[in-house]
């Protein structure tokens, strides 16, 4: 009965650290790829992770200053060619929403954004249904 | 335990000399780990007010440099959370460079210099920014190797970079310098190298060179 009961907390046990080792999130991949992916005249400013913590975090966010009269591009990469469901909205100085990548209920891989204030602007990464709440980032600019 | 990020305002304060609507240059220079703005600031004032507007932002965490009481230090980051240390200073020098820039005139030189902790947190600032800088100088100090080279070489290849260094600096080793090589190789840029006798301080009369182009 004890060997069961011993057997029985191993396997609990072993099976937990699979669960956490499925869980681990590898956003330096997906940031890595996300870089080129920048639309051609976009200069690469910052890369951001997106580790929602295995459905842990319900919003990843950063925070960037943006210049007026600049073009800014946001772009999402997660596994595969999809979002996962990570979507990246832009929220003014005032936590006002400026921008968004979900359009007429379609998940698109990123957002344009171009500045007219100057200030400091919070990019904030959600997860609608997302599969492995796991993703990478990057920010340009242009002029 | 879980662990949350929170973002807040966060009222900050630089130092200022000399005069940005006669100003041809603005240098804005960074300290090093444990020093003041208003302290490091000094170490400019022999450039000249009505040509020169110098502007020292300074750390974003202050402490003790000794015990709990005495004289005060900043830092711009430490190990601990250093991403979100680096995402904060990049903010607050953005905010500095943006407000400094509208006093100037058109045309002015803008020169970026670093001293010992500040070379890095300089020149991870100009990756990530979009900032106009005529001429990076760091002193006594080197790149960081956390830049991503390929695209690193885009944001500095228009600008003039200047190594300055002490040879009795007492922090750098050549282990520091084979980084540096390592990493400016990685990038793919070139450096002029300055080197003055003396140890890890601001040298006035090399400062002085670089100030008038006459070194």
């Amino acid at each position: 009965m004890k060997k069961l009961f011993y057997l029985l907390t191993l396997g609990t046990a072993l099976s937990f650290v699979s669960v956490n080792a499925n869980a681990q999130c590898n956003a330096d991949t997906y940031t890595n790829t996300c870089i080129p992916k920048l639309s051609s005249g976009f200069n690469f400013l910052k890369s951001y992770k997106i580790d929602g913590a295995g459905g842990g975090k319900s919003k990843v966010e950063y925070s960037y200053v943006f210049t007026k009269g600049t073009q800014y591009m946001i772009n999402i990469c997660a596994e595969g060619e999809t979002t996962d469901g990570i979507v990246v909205t832009l929220y003014d100085s005032k936590r006002q929403k400026v921008g968004t990548s979900v359009y007429n209920g379609q998940y698109l891989s990123g957002m344009n954004y171009p500045c007219n204030t100057t200030g400091i602007y919070y990019i904030t990464y959600t997860f609608e249904n997302s599969a492995n709440y796991c993703g990478g980032s990057a920010l340009g600019f242009k002029r | 335990m879980n662990e949350r990020s929170i973002s807040f305002l966060h009222k900050s304060r630089y130092f200022e000399t000399g005069n940005p609507e006669t100003a041809k240059e603005l240098w804005i220079v960074l300290h090093g780990h444990g020093q003041l703005a208003q302290y490091f600031i000094k170490k400019f004032q022999d450039l000249d007010p009505d040509q020169y507007y110098i502007v020292a932002p300074e750390g974003l965490s202050r402490y003790y440099l000794s015990g709990y009481s005495g004289r005060v230090g900043a830092t711009w980051m430490t190990k601990e959370d250093r991403l979100s240390d680096i995402e904060n200073y990049v903010n607050y020098l953005n905010v500095v460079y943006h407000e400094v820039v509208s006093k100037l005139k058109e045309n002015v030189k803008i020169t970026f210099l670093g001293f010992s902790q500040g070379t890095a947190t300089v020149s991870r600032w100009i990756a990530q920014s979009e900032v106009k800088a005529d001429r990076l100088i760091l002193w006594s100090g080197i790149f960081p190797d956390d830049m991503k080279p390929e695209y690193t070489k885009k944001r500095y290849d228009e600008i003039e970079i200047i190594n300055v260094y002490g040879e009795k600096d007492e922090f750098l080793t050549p282990l520091h310098f084979d980084d540096q090589q390592k990493i400016i190789k990685e990038i793919g840029i070139t450096l002029i190298t300055i080197v003055f006798d003396g140890n890890h301080i601001i040298h006035k009369q090399t400062l002085m060179k670089i100030a008038t182009n006459s070194y």
